[in-house]
């Protein structure tokens, strides 16, 4: 029996001795766990329920977004320890062969892995952990800041967060024990010994793989290309992400070797010192770089959508809130037409009557303390026509119809001079066709209650006649200050000259609503008072009838601030995730280019002692290391950036859908992203390399002996 | 005039925090005529790995001299080291180091690339080489595809195929087995009947016997010299054989 301390003395000299492998893989350990302790201290912080005043959802957002955050990590933690440990072992196994040709048995062999496993646990976990409470406090400040809520004071430990991921981090490196456990008892002592020096064969052209991949990356990249709306955006944006991932693994892995092949058999570039080396030795290991290489592409793909998806979303925040929320309180009252004649009591069909809505909803403002500084009505129909059009009735989409008056509110421009029937088109859609010069259309069955399965029985309403063009398309200020729904393209707004049309249209349409805003400022009070006046004003419920309003189906009031909140809430949390799951993606990409540098450099430490002795120079080894490490290294993120492009219009699509229309903003933190990422990555290369160099350069009298 | 001559080589290595000095070669001199085929034989440790690092300007002597071609290549400069052994010498190893990630062909082409020549030149040279050699129909093979001996009468293409003024053979048929080495040794010779200058170091008696000399090394310093005269490889394996024994047992006395 040996004695107990020979296991940990073993192990400890073991981790040691292949510090240039374990310090990364125990980096990785560290910073994950520091990354996940964040992640689950901000999920249990007690602070954000009672935040924000005003805001429904911070909470909920910092909630959803840290439950995301964990998943991601820890879905990405697995893959990446078992990767990262496979590796490990792979570069050990000589090492473990030793051992056992030296006569220690497998039990043995199992006690020095599991000595190994604890001491990486203990060390990863515990320097993880202080990390991570350390950091907490910063990230809190970050997040709170980004959400603009008020910073909290104090400095607290989450012990629920402490146990989570100590326990997910205990299992994980358990997990990644029992691999290495079930690797070398089915192993062999001379395979073990052998290791990794078998002459590979080399890589051969397949052409399914090459169509497979083509044909993926092509996929991807048309539904990026053709996607008409958001709503079509959001649907395939999955299915295009998913093509271009496999795309770009099976073209990593086949193309890159047909070009280098093509590249081999052209004689006269091929026979020259410089591409001679570099080329054979990328051939040579490109189909085990082709996964490595397609794994860095993704990663850096992924951060950069992620980082410049988010952070023009919250660059664009500011910009939201005042296209949507363009006064402090913003009342809303409905009048729905659909319906049905026969149901619906003679109060329900009564009109709102604007200016006695406007006179009720102001006096509730001065009984709740406040009258407004400033303020304005809007009135607009939402309706959708059945419209004679080419031969046939079609139904049009979704259309908007404001009053001469509310356009000049919205626009600020002089409020057009219409007569009755007449109107303006903001085009800009591609169903404008419908309403140029003149329309009329189908007066609805439910108005009339009659039987329409007679076309002889149709009734059109009167010809509506085309004014003009309103000055303004149906710009960002119009589409947002409605409620033109985010990212319908399809919707059209006519102008028309006043209350009287919009409900003569209503009450006569297939489907429709009617809708009046009051919106009003209030300077002199703070965002907390305002917050506090709206409460004060909905205490007492309303009675629109009685005060004279007419009917009003809906009505509601929202504030600025609560907008304002509920928005940075959104878009803060969500670029701190962004933000931090890229840092963390980030750290796993340049743990794979470190161990690719390292393993290869291993590799090429024979070769490059082979050519000096044959007559090749130290800066012409130099200089063909360097192109070829320049080529794999930045082919990865030459690939991101032609998926970033594709994927730009898709971006643009699903940011409309938060209401964000800027294209030269996203682009600006598009290129801002990438510039920033392409710095880091220089960065990283020139770490990685230079680890590659002094394991390749190293002298020949100390190689010899 | 010698195409090599060595003279007073010393070598001394250091260990790496400067404690032990280790005399390796104690004052070596010789000189080998052009056309030559000559062998150095020795035991582990008695320098022989050195003196050939020396002559490959691949390791510097503490002091002496090495004049190739009456060129003292121990003052040539780092820069030019590289492209003094692709154009003068040509090597052959015991391991072959031939590189996995080339064919044959790109092995034997792999000095000439870094020669800068142009690509029909290169093949205008391989076609008979590789026919004199007998592996014409290797050449798009892997090293890893092929046999021992193929992979060595490739590497010995390879050293070839510069036309160098000497070939540095180290332990040659180290690695193969005794039909390989027959077929090697065999093929030493006829290259160096064709006036190619060999100089070989070798454990090996019987690669030692197809030399037209050899030089036994001990204890850093040419112990003893044979030459072939008009001897079968027979005799001169007998002789080796004698002054191996005669050296062993002058060891022992020494000691």
């Amino acid at each position: 029996m040996r004695k107990l301390s020979f296991y940990p003395k073993l192990a400890a000299r073991s981790i040691k001795n292949n510090r240039q492998f374990y310090l990364p893989y125990i980096l990785t350990v560290i910073g994950t766990c520091a990354a996940m302790y964040i992640l689950y201290a901000l999920n249990f912080d007690p602070g954000f329920s009672q935040l924000g005043e005003g805001t429904t959802n911070g909470q909920a957002y910092v909630s959803m977004f840290m439950t995301i955050g964990i998943f991601l990590v820890s879905v990405f933690c697995f893959i990446f320890l078992v990767y990262t440990n496979s590796f490990l072992m792979k570069r050990r196994t000589k090492e473990l062969g030793l051992y056992s040709v030296l006569g220690m048995g497998k039990k043995n062999i199992a006690g020095i892995m599991v000595f190994e496993s604890l001491y990486i646990a203990v060390i990863g976990i515990v320097l993880g952990l202080a990390l991570g409470i350390l950091l907490h406090k910063l990230m809190t400040l970050l997040l709170y800041s980004l959400m603009r809520l008020p910073v909290p004071f104090g400095f607290s430990v989450q012990l629920p967060a402490v146990l989570s991921t100590a326990m997910f981090f205990a299992l994980m490196i358990f997990l990644t024990l029992i691999l290495n456990l079930w690797r070398v008892g089915r192993s062999k002592p001379v395979e073990l010994l052998r290791g990794g020096n078998v002459g590979e064969k080399e890589p051969k052209i397949n052409w399914f793989i090459v169509i497979i991949g083509v044909l993926s990356l092509g996929g991807g990249y048309f539904i990026a290309m053709w996607t008409p709306d958001s709503m079509w955006a959001i649907a395939l944006y999955f299915v295009a992400v998913f093509l271009v991932i496999i795309g770009t693994y099976c073209l990593f892995t086949s193309l890159s070797i047909m070009a280098l092949k093509a590249l081999r058999k052209n004689k006269r570039y091929y026979y020259k010192a410089k591409h001679f080396i570099s080329v054979s030795g990328m051939l040579y290991r490109m189909k085990r770089n082709g996964v490595g290489l397609a794994n860095i592409c993704i990663i850096a793909t992924m951060v950069m959508v992620m980082i410049s998806g988010t952070l023009s979303l919250y660059a664009g925040s500011d910009e939201i809130v005042k296209l949507n929320a363009p006064t402090d309180v913003i009342s809303q009252g409905r009048h729905y037409f659909y319906y049905t004649m026969e149901e619906s009591t003679p109060e329900e069909r009564e009109l709102i009557n604007p200016d006695a809505l406007n006179d009720y909803v102001l006096s509730r403002y001065a009984e709740a303390g406040a009258e407004p500084t400033s303020g304005y009505q809007v009135e607009y129909l939402e309706v959708s026509l059945e419209i004679p059009y080419n031969g046939a009735l079609v139904v049009s989409p979704t259309l908007y119809i404001i009053t001469a008056d509310s356009y000049a509110a919205l626009t600020g421009e002089e409020a057009p001079q219409l007569a009755s029937g007449e109107y303006l088109l903001c085009s800009g859609s591609p169903y404008a066709d419908y309403f140029t010069d003149s329309f009329s259309y189908l007066i609805s069955s439910e108005y009339n209650g009659r039987d329409y399965s007679d076309p002889a029985n149709y009734e059109f309403s009167r010809e509506y006649k085309m004014a003009g063009e309103c000055k303004n398309v149906l710009n960002d200020v119009i589409r947002n200050q409605t409620i033109i729904t985010a990212g319908n393209d399809a919707a059209n707004l006519l102008v028309v000259d006043g209350t009287d049309t919009l409900n003569e249209i209503g009450l006569t349409s297939k489907s429709g609503c009617y809708y009046w805003e009051g919106r009003y400022n209030f300077a002199q009070l703070s965002d907390d008072e305002i917050v506090a006046l709206v409460d004060r004003t909905i205490e007492q419920p309303y009675d629109f009838g009685a005060a004279g309003c007419g009917y009003v189906g809906y009505f509601y009031t929202t504030t600025r601030v609560s907008f304002e909140r509920d928005i940075f809430g959104f878009a803060g949390g969500f670029l701190f995730l962004g933000v931090f799951l890229g840092l963390v993606f980030m750290m796993a990409a340049v743990l794979i280019i470190y161990y690719k540098q390292v393993s290869e450099g291993y590799e090429d430490q024979r070769r490059f002692d082979i050519m000096r002795k044959v007559g090749l120079s130290r800066r012409e080894a130099r200089r063909s290391i360097r192109s070829q490490i320049l080529t794999v290294f930045f082919l990865p993120l030459i690939v991101a950036a032609i998926h970033i492009a594709f994927d730009f219009k898709l971006v643009l699509q699903l940011l409309t859908l938060f209401a964000l229309n800027n294209t030269t903003l996203t682009a600006l933190c598009t290129l801002g992203t990438l510039a920033v990422f392409c710095v880091i990555y220089a960065a990283v290369y020139m770490l990685t390399a230079r680890a590659y160099y002094k394991i390749v350069d190293a002298r020949p009298q100390e190689a010899r002996n | 005039m010698a195409l090599l001559e060595v003279s007073g080589l010393k070598k001394i290595y250091t260990t790496r925090f400067g404690g032990a000095q280790v005399q390796a070669l104690s004052n070596v001199t010789f000189s080998v005529a052009e056309g030559e085929y000559v062998a150095i034989m020795g035991e582990s440790g008695s320098g022989k790995t050195t003196l050939l690092n020396i002559l490959a300007a691949l390791d510097k002597p503490t002091s002496g001299k090495v004049l190739l071609d009456g060129k003292d290549i121990t003052a040539i400069k780092e820069g030019d080291l590289a492209a003094f052994r692709r154009d003068r010498l040509g090597f052959v190893f015991q391991d072959f180091n031939l590189l996995d990630t080339f064919s044959l062909q790109d092995n034997i082409f792999l000095p000439l690339v870094l020669q800068g020549k142009s690509y029909e030149e290169m093949s205008g040279r391989i076609a008979p080489l590789a026919r004199k050699l007998g592996i014409s129909h290797l050449l798009s093979k892997y090293p890893y595809e092929v046999s021992g001996g193929e992979q060595q009468r490739a590497a010995v293409a390879r050293a070839l195929i510069t036309n160098p003024r000497l070939i540095l053979a180290d332990e040659p048929t180290g690695a193969l087995d005794s039909r390989a080495t027959e077929a090697l040794l065999n093929l030493f010779g006829d290259i160096n009947a064709e006036g190619q200058t060999i100089l070989m170091v070798t454990h090996s008696v019987k690669a030692a016997a197809h030399a037209g000399r050899v030089l036994f090394l001990r204890d850093g310093e040419v112990y003893h010299q044979l030459y072939r005269g008009g001897q079968t490889v027979e005799q001169m394996f007998g002789k080796i054989s004698d002054t191996l024994t005669v050296m062993t047992q002058g060891g022992e006395l020494d000691a």
